[in-house]
């Protein structure tokens, strides 16, 4: 019944005088999020720590190494992509949250942070890396190097990495929402589905939330570079690379690939479950491209390329930052960007713009403010013309067809706020509305 | 290690012995380049790496065992840390001396770490091995002392 009172309500709203093709095309807009892989941290120029404090952070700044890529400072994966296709896509402003150090239960903060600031609720595009720091990964690696500012604190430990295969899967089966939060393994009360959820919530029907992984941090032992004896320079192999012994690498390298693979299995689930809101959820493993790619060579730490610092210090003792340590340097981020670009590209082009409606099925000054519109691929007077013979036919029930549309009818309760979702498409066109 | 490392240098010394090595009066231009800043490097902002070098050498030259261990601890403590070695090293301009001081602070550690703890040496990174890579490290140090006159 309500859902032909909201078909009442848009028909009777239908006859809006101008077309809407006459509109300028709109344009998307762009949320980064998450944690210091997306924020840039492992380059120079990041912008100052206090213009940034996260709501969360009370009175302490927070430096959240921000790569944003504007007043002169460099440029993360997502500012280096937005250059490369903002004019193409009709991206038209980018709001940058992500910060340094983030785990799974900052990112509503971050999110609240972009509101407040930039007077949005939803965007068209969202992009993020987290979940890294919830199974503290770079304290495993500090870990199986040792990272200790004294040779005897250095020699004093068993060499090695202290964490087995099994405790790492296990945290990372923790993140994925496979097991229970147990508190000494495992950073934060939030795992990612639960967080998939939560950005869900703030992105526009017909938008892409796109998740990216993490690269392997050292280079495969086998292909490692060889070392030279002199004066002849006999080739042999490795013991060590960098601070790291040729015997934890399996276990780093395992460690990742589970990591990325549990994403992207929470990544999939949730492109299914968003998907008749019209939200598309993508995983974007960039520990093959661009870090191990034939086409762009093989560039972790201990190859002859590396594009991730490894040990890396700034500052003087006892302000030592080791931070930057085992992130990418600025080839690592131009290249990241690259492969981002070639992907929005591939998914938007095909989808082309999400166009509001807005003079198709309600006005600004009706009564269902809350109603909205949005058209992927099909011309707002097609969607008209679609709820015109929606009217005559049915009315609309949980599934109808009509005028060559298949429409399903989703319901979500928000906090005893019921949303009916109608998501219709007809060839790989579609559109979907929805109100409250 | 140890074995693919002696067959290796057997190998090679046959191959030293019955072919001629590329000659060192003229070097290219790019290698003696390299090899002078590699022995600036060490001379200045590498001094601390190369402490670690001295030591390991002053360390395998004799019985290696606990009290000798702590004492190489303590002495590379009053000069350097081991992050700030690690670091360092990565800026090595000659590949071949910095995979190889890389290869000696790994298995200076291991052999340090296993010595004090009590524990034997892994077969990769036993004390043959640091002689074996400490005397690669000093001799590319002199070869590229050579190349950079």
């Amino acid at each position: 019944m309500r859902s032909f009172m909201v078909a009442v309500c848009v028909l009777s709203l239908l006859s809006a005088p101008e077309s809407a093709a006459a509109q300028p095309a709109p344009t998307r807009t762009w949320l980064v999020l998450g944690d210091s892989y997306s924020s840039g941290e492992g380059v120079q120029n990041t912008a100052t720590p206090s213009e940034h404090q996260p709501p969360e952070s009370g009175e302490r700044v927070r430096d959240c190494r921000r790569a944003d890529g504007t007043e002169g400072n460099a440029s993360s994966w997502a500012p280096t992509a937005y250059r490369m296709v903002a004019a193409e896509l009709r991206v038209s402003r980018m709001d940058f949250l992500a910060c340094t150090g983030a785990i799974s239960d900052e990112i509503p903060g971050q999110i609240a942070e972009a509101r407040k600031r930039f007077g949005v609720d939803k965007w068209d595009i969202v992009t993020f890396s987290v979940g890294g720091n919830n199974i503290r990964f770079a304290d495993i690696i500090k870990d199986c190097i040792g990272i200790r500012l004294t040779w005897r604190a250095f020699v004093d430990q068993p060499v090695g990495c202290k964490i087995t295969t099994d405790q790492l899967r296990a945290r990372v089966d923790v993140l994925a929402g496979r097991a229970g939060i147990t508190q000494d393994q495992y950073r934060g009360e939030t795992t990612l589905p639960q967080i998939y959820k939560k950005v869900a919530e703030h992105v526009k029907p017909g938008g892409h939330v796109i998740v990216l992984g993490y690269p392997n941090i050292i280079e495969d032992t086998a292909e490692w570079p060889l070392m030279s004896i002199p004066p002849w320079l006999v080739k042999v192999r490795k013991f060590s690379c960098g601070l790291f012994l040729r015997n934890d690498v399996p276990l780093l390298r395992a460690g990742a690939t589970y990591l990325n693979q549990r994403i992207q299995d929470v990544v999939r689930e949730a492109d299914l479950k968003h998907e008749d809101a019209g939200i598309r959820f993508d995983f974007l493993d960039i520990s093959q491209k661009p870090y191990e790619d034939p086409s762009t060579g093989r560039h972790s730490i201990c190859t002859d390329d590396p594009w991730l610092h490894g040990v890396k210090i700034d500052g003087e003792v006892p302000d030592l930052y080791f931070k930057k340590s085992f992130h990418p340097n600025q080839s690592g981020y131009d290249a990241t960007g690259k492969v981002l670009a070639d992907h929005l590209r591939a998914r938007l082009k095909a989808d082309e713009v999400v166009r509001s409606c807005p003079l198709v099925g309600f006005t600004p000054n009706s009564d269902d403010s809350a109603f909205e519109i949005s058209s992927a691929g099909v011309p707002c007077d097609e969607v008209e013309s679609m709820l015109r013979e929606a009217r005559r036919t049915t009315g609309f029930s949980n599934s109808f067809r009509v005028n060559g549309f298949d429409c399903r009818v989703t319901g979500v309760n928000t906090e005893g706020m019921i949303t009916r979702i109608f998501r219709c498409g007809k060839d790989r066109s579609w559109f979907t509305f929805h109100r409250e | 290690m140890h074995r693919n490392l002696t067959f290796a240098l057997v190998a090679a010394t046959i191959a030293l012995l019955t072919s001629c090595s590329p000659s060192r009066d003229d070097p290219p231009n790019e290698a003696k380049q390299e090899a002078v800043a590699t022995i600036a490097w060490i001379r200045g902002e590498g001094r601390a790496a190369v402490a670690v070098h001295d030591t390991a050498r002053s360390l395998i030259s004799a019985e290696i065992t606990v009290s000798s261990c702590d004492a190489a601890v303590d002495a590379l403590d009053r000069t350097s840390t081991p992050v700030a070695v690690v670091e360092t090293i990565t800026k090595v301009p000659n590949a071949d001396l910095r995979a190889a001081l890389e290869e000696e602070q790994g298995l200076f550690r291991a052999v340090v770490s296993d010595t004090t703890r009590g524990r034997p040496s892994e077969p990769d990174a036993g004390v043959d091995q640091l002689r074996i890579v400490a005397d690669a490290v000093t001799a590319l140090i002199r070869h590229l002392e050579e190349l950079a006159r």
